[in-house]
């Protein structure tokens, strides 16, 4: 905490500077969710309420295969984007210290990130195109063929592969930034002890950061339910299921099929199922991290 | 020297896809069928023209940076008063009001878009600017207020407290030196605000389906759905959306780097 | 700095007060009564028609403005227009298919009872046109235009080249289908990463093998019937057959609507089964050298043994429907007269339509207008296409199912699949 101490200040009033920042969260996250809550055991007519109390819903949860199908995706999507974004990003980040002036290398791989999720799904699409897409047309130069990339089994890592393009500069300026920070000295001496770069690396370096290791988790396995932007651009209606993940089951449960109710029940799932992955993160998080020594 | 050559290469993977999509948006539909790969032979700019007209660009455009706008004002007013009480001030429920905000930091939109959806439709709000300005300004506010929060507590409080003991007021404090030293902290949580509230997707999409207050990123996907056939026209559009937020991150690229690395230190 | 922040924030607060205030009115008075329409994506041509349409009805009723929300064609269907219908501005006149989306509306309260209305244009409109503008014996819709959901739209160019003609049966159609390969033509391309295209296509089949009232029976979901049921999977083997033979492009379910055009349009695919607004397709794409569109389309070849007629076509009509709680019923009953009216009526058929209005269709001797409109009017049998017609989640089901038939699985499999699926409707 800062210098000095914090006066005993706010009393009765401090509540209140956290009033227009409670109002809006409340409106917007808050009352929503309750709502969810509700609606996920209402009977629902498209949009007319016919009654409250019914656990069908819940009840048909397990029983949908496409809901497996979005489980099945959205865990095959979260494994290819920890290597594709974590991993790379490390890569990435290892790289960016080695070179003595890289802020033109961290800045163009983390340019990406700032564009809407709509750009890159359109732009990526065309690039995957069966004719005149970039990426197949960069392998007939080398002689291969065409690759389907967006049909199954490539649908997801295709899509993955999209996020790692957007997201390692990310996580790469994560982890740079706590690199950077580890004393010269420690590699110094683990040098003329007669180390590897390569175990420096593993051995020194990957455990000082290991906060935003755990970090950087939470958010690419919590971020895997939600990914919908790119989905839905590139993969339109999806009529094959090859990449229904939750969040666009969701989408078409909720408007095209108008079914409130059971689209209510699905959002409640899937809240319990993220919290539950924050809960085995958090427990990870005790577990590697513990108390992080200064350096 | 490894490195170097590795670095290039790894520059180019980069930029490939975004230079393709420049140059694609400079030729004409028929030259990118037949060579996908290939380099415009004059510097043609019909396409972007064409495409800033058909897609009625400007309203978009305006939509976009007056919901970005608002929603970042928003953001920050009521995120650095948040954050000053729950970092300077004491009183009942402190603790347990920020837990909640860090709550709201993690839960996915998924599980409150049913509900949000709904409830702006009985206040009769749907369809409305302010069905995109406060949804996206109330999802910016965890985020804004932790990244704040830690901030103001690095703060040494030596300034507040001889302005206390001189007598001024708790807001007085707020306004007159907390915020005044915590510009750089204030840019980088507005930046970052604006940048998501700019890209957001969803919320538009679910909340917004009169054309007339569309923002650029919904308004783009019904443009390359209409358009889809027409490649180069879809480029020009990319680059017409894409290059203002490339010249303002060139601008603002060191304090975007530098609240990133904060927010993730600070963890 | 500071001062800079103060007056940016201020500029774009005055804009987006400008901006906002500014959305409400548009150009013309603020005394103005505002008639909204909203209605699918609709090509130049058309809209062309329409603001003609607008501007006369404006200088008829001063003081009214119209306004004409549209959005694209996907997002109208199921997100659009029923968000549209629920925020604090809903049209007061809307697209739809007739049929079950129509019936859904009015059950729902959505929908004005306009029989008055139908009944003072009953003279002048299409008896087949009706069907589906109805719900519990009122009358909702006013339809105005008819289609015919899927025809073998063909490029006349490469079947000349290769000595073919339009196939009548089955047969003949495997016959130019196999012809067409050896010359390393598609022989049929379909955009279908919305759904809908195949969806349809296929769907002739079904009623055409299991049977009119047997398929009608099924897709209503009722009691006693499955989707998987033996028909149904005999009548999909044809699609398996077609896709198991190479007829169909590979990337058919991931390829956008907008987007598969082209293959006809550069011969490297023949075939495309759609409805009649193919001709606007045509008109859009061969806007420059109309001379060089060479179309034209034979019906979906008959098979033997099935249980349904050979030669049902399937079609649908589609129209407008008046808000419920519209306040401006009487502006809304003048728009759609004059829609109606064998004025605009007849430059609707010029660009390619087949509309309602007998008397502005019997005007036209444009000799494809004349042969719809003769298939239209002889076919025993009009089949509406699942998603208008029935419940939209089973017809997404089912056309989940097709599309997995297309790309190789068998069809008892994605059959019980789409049966699981609707379990939940019953």
């Amino acid at each position: 905490m800062g210098g000095g101490m914090i006066r005993q200040r706010g009393g009765t009033t401090g509540w209140l500077y956290a009033v227009p920042a409670l109002l809006l969260f409340l409106l917007v996250i808050v009352i929503p969710t309750l709502f969810t809550v509700t609606f996920s055991v209402a009977d629902w007519q498209r949009f007319q309420l016919k009654g409250i109390g019914t656990m069908k819903h819940y009840m048909r949860l397990p029983l949908d295969i496409t809901l497996g199908k979005a489980f099945r995706n959205t865990f095959l999507y979260m494994s290819y984007t920890v290597v594709f974004e974590i991993g790379t990003g490390l890569f990435l980040a290892a790289i960016a210290i080695r070179l003595r002036r890289s802020l033109l290398f961290r800045s163009l791989i983390f340019a990406p990130v700032v564009l809407p999720s709509i750009v890159t799904g359109v732009l990526w699409q065309q690039a995957f195109a069966m004719e005149a897409g970039l990426l197949n047309r960069l392998l007939a130069v080398f002689g291969v063929e065409s690759v389907r990339w967006l049909a199954p089994p490539l649908t997801i890592f295709s899509i993955s592969l999209v996020s790692g393009w957007v997201w390692a500069g990310f996580f790469m300026t994560i982890f740079y930034a706590g690199l950077v920070r580890i004393p010269e000295s420690i590699s110094e001496s683990a040098v003329l002890d007669g180390a590897s770069p390569i175990t420096i690396f593993f051995k020194i370096q990957l455990p000082l950061i290991r906060n935003l290791l755990v970090l950087a988790l939470l958010i690419v396995t919590t971020g895997a339910f939600k990914g919908f932007d790119l989905f839905k651009v590139m993969l339109r209606r999806d009529p094959l299921e090859s990449g229904v993940v939750f969040p666009t089951y969701l989408v078409r449960t909720f408007f095209e099929n108008r079914n409130i109710g059971y689209g209510s029940a699905i959002s409640v799932l899937l809240t319990v199922v993220v919290l539950m992955i924050m809960g085995i993160v958090a427990v990870i998080r005790r577990v590697y991290v513990g108390d992080m020594e200064e350096y | 020297m490894w490195s170097r050559i590795l670095t290039v290469l790894i520059m180019l993977f980069y930029a490939l896809p975004i230079v393709w999509m420049y140059l694609s948006a400079m030729r004409t539909d028929p030259d990118f069928l037949a060579r996908p790969l290939g380099i415009p032979k004059a510097l043609n700019f019909e396409n972007f023209v064409t495409a800033y007209r058909m897609a009625d660009m400007t309203r978009h455009f305006l939509v976009s940076i007056l919901v970005t706008a608002v929603g970042t004002i928003i953001v920050l007013f009521a995120a650095s008063l948040a954050a000053f009480s729950f970092s300077r001030l004491r009183y009942r429920g402190r603790d347990t009001l920020f837990a909640l905000f860090f709550l709201g930091l993690i839960l996915p939109v998924q599980s409150f878009i049913v509900g949000l959806f709904v409830l702006f439709r009985s206040i009769g709000w749907l369809n409305t600017i302010a069905a995109m300005v406060i949804p996206t300004a109330g999802m910016g506010i965890p985020i804004a207020i932790v990244i704040m929060k830690y901030y103001f507590d690095a703060l040494p409080s030596s300034l507040e407290e001889s302005a206390y003991i001189d007598g001024a007021g708790t807001f007085l404090v707020y306004r007159a030196i907390v915020l005044p030293i915590s510009t750089a902290i204030i840019m980088t949580v507005a930046i970052f605000t604006a940048i998501n509230i700019w890209n957001e997707f969803l919320i538009p999409f679910v909340m917004v389906q009169s054309e007339r207050i569309r923002p650029l990123t919904t308004s783009l996907y019904v443009f390359s759905t209409r358009h889809s056939a027409r490649i180069t026209l879809q480029m020009a559009a990319l680059s017409i959306i894409v290059t203002p937020m490339f010249l303002l991150y060139a601008v603002f690229q060191k304090q975007v780097q530098r609240g990133i690395t904060a927010g993730a230190l600070k963890e | 700095m500071r001062r800079l922040c103060y007056v940016v924030a201020v500029l774009l607060i005055a804009t987006g007060v400008l901006f906002a205030g500014g959305k409400q009115e548009g150009t013309g008075e603020p005394g103005d009564t505002v008639l909204r329409i909203a209605s699918a994506i609709q090509g130049p041509e058309e809209i062309r028609i329409y603001n003609d349409l607008v501007a006369e009805f404006e200088a008829n009723h001063p003081g009214t403005r119209v306004e004409w929300d549209r959005s694209t064609g996907d997002d109208y269907q199921f997100t659009g227009l029923p968000s549209l219908l629920e925020s604090d501005t809903p049209p007061d006149i809307y697209f739809e298919w007739g049929g079950n989306r129509v019936a859904e509306w009015a059950a729902d309260g959505y929908a004005l009872d306009i029989t008055d209305l139908a009944d003072e244009l009953r003279p002048i409109i299409n008896e087949s046109a009706w069907a589906g503008s109805e719900h519990e014996g009122a009358t909702y819709l006013i339809p105005d235009n008819q289609d015919i959901t899927i025809m073998m739209w063909y490029n006349v160019d490469l079947f000349n080249r290769y000595g073919l003609a339009a196939p009548d049966t089955w047969d003949e159609f495997l016959a130019v289908g196999e012809v067409l390969l050896e010359n390393g033509v598609t022989p049929i391309v379909m955009g279908n990463a919305d759904a809908w295209v195949a969806g349809n296509f296929i769907g002739v089949f079904l009623s055409r093998w299991a049977g009119d009232d047997y398929t009608h029976r099924v897709l209503s979901l009722e009691p006693g019937t499955a989707l998987n049921n033996p028909r149904f999977i005999e009548a999909l083997q044809f699609a398996y057959e077609l896709g198991r033979r190479g007829f169909i492009n590979s990337d058919v379910n991931t390829l956008g609507y907008e987007d598969s055009f082209a293959r006809l349009f550069n011969e490297s695919a023949a075939i495309y089964p759609l409805g009649t607004w193919f001709t606007d397709e045509v008109v859009n794409a061969f806007a420059e050298d109309p001379e060089k569109a060479n179309f034209d389309y034979f019906d979906v070849p008959s098979f033997a043994g099935g249980a349904g007629d050979p030669d049902s076509v399937m079609g649908l009509n589609t129209g407008w429907l008046v808000n419920a709680n519209t306040e401006n019923r009487n502006l809304a009953y003048d728009f759609l007269r004059l829609l109606l009216s064998e004025k605009y009526q007849s430059r609707f058929i010029d660009i390619g339509r087949i509309s309602t209005n007998t008397t502005a269709m019997n005007g036209s001797d444009d000799p494809y207008i004349r042969q719809v409109a003769r298939t239209l009017d002889s076919t025993p049998v009009l089949i509406s296409p699942p998603d208008t017609g029935y419940d939209l989640e089973m017809a997404s089901a089912l056309y989940e199912a097709i599309a997995k038939v297309i790309e190789g699985i068998d069809p008892a499999t994605a059959l019980a699949e789409a049966e699981n699926k609707v379990q939940f409707l019953r």
